[in-house]
């Protein structure tokens, strides 16, 4: 039961920024073995949470650029290709979240209303379908005199 | 020093445990758990979490700093110790803390005998 909380409390670090998970997240996770007995489950579990909590909101609020956006060599030689190398700040969020929610909002509004709706042409369901088609004008032979 | 010392004061409970326990020399992470523990008489406890978030700070204030860094060949755990700078902020630390206490004891004898 406890590799279950133990892999858990692991997921947990993961979370964590980067900078603070490479510095400090092994060491957590041998300290989470050393309390597990003596601290109590519950306790470590919210000190974990807390910690995750703090430690993203520090990191949004310096606006430090994440180690991970950094350039690395690849296992397979080359680089990565960043696109960006900042953080995104609070203003460049709030617009990506409005955005985002507009265009799902118009593929919501564009697949319930249906191609008809979309391009303005409203079928007459009362009218019989030939009533609809206007007949196409007949070819009367033209009599020259 | 002094005016280094005063901007990082007041400080939160679990910092001054953290360079009360470090005050005594070397310890890794664990250890300082266990040492808040048995010098708050086991009323204060500290978790991963909260000691390495205060370790962060502590460390790129100048106010701690790694002992010993960790080895992966021999199992050695990471220490951590005090800076000069550290053990200026802690004694700050404990002379306002000292003030407050004096302020608290006279406020309440008065109040006594106002009784």
């Amino acid at each position: 039961m406890h590799t279950f909380y133990r892999r858990l409390y692991r997921l947990l670090l993961r979370l964590h920024p980067t900078a603070f998970r490479n510095e400090f997240a092994r060491e957590m996770a041998l300290d989470f073995e050393d309390a597990l007995y003596t601290y109590g489950l519950g306790r470590l579990f919210i000190d974990a949470t807390g910690s995750l909590g703090r430690q993203w909101w520090a990191r949004i609020l310096s606006g430090a650029p994440d180690p991970i956006s950094a350039p690395r060599p690849s296992l397979l030689a080359g680089n990565y290709v960043m696109v960006r190398d900042e953080s995104f700040t609070p203003l460049e969020l709030g617009r990506g979240v409005i955005a985002s929610a507009a265009q799902l909002a118009l593929c919501l509004f564009a697949l319930s209303a249906g191609p008809d709706r979309l391009c303005g042409i409203r079928p007459c369901a009362n009218r019989p379908a030939k009533a609809r088609v206007a007949p196409a004008p007949s070819l009367q032979p033209v009599a020259f005199l | 020093m002094k005016a280094n010392c005063q901007k990082h004061l007041p400080l939160s409970p679990a910092t001054l445990h953290v360079l009360l326990a470090l005050a005594g020399g070397e310890l890794h992470g664990y250890g300082i758990m266990l040492e808040v523990a048995r010098q708050s008489g086991g009323q204060y406890k500290i978790g991963p979490g909260t000691l390495y978030d205060n370790l962060k700070k502590l460390l790129s204030a100048g106010l701690a700093e790694e002992s010993q860094p960790e080895d992966l060949v021999t199992g050695a755990r990471r220490t951590f110790r005090l800076t000069t700078l550290g053990n200026a902020v802690l004694a700050a630390e404990v002379e306002r803390l000292s003030g407050v206490l004096r302020h608290a004891r006279r406020s309440i004898r008065l109040a006594e005998r106002g009784l």
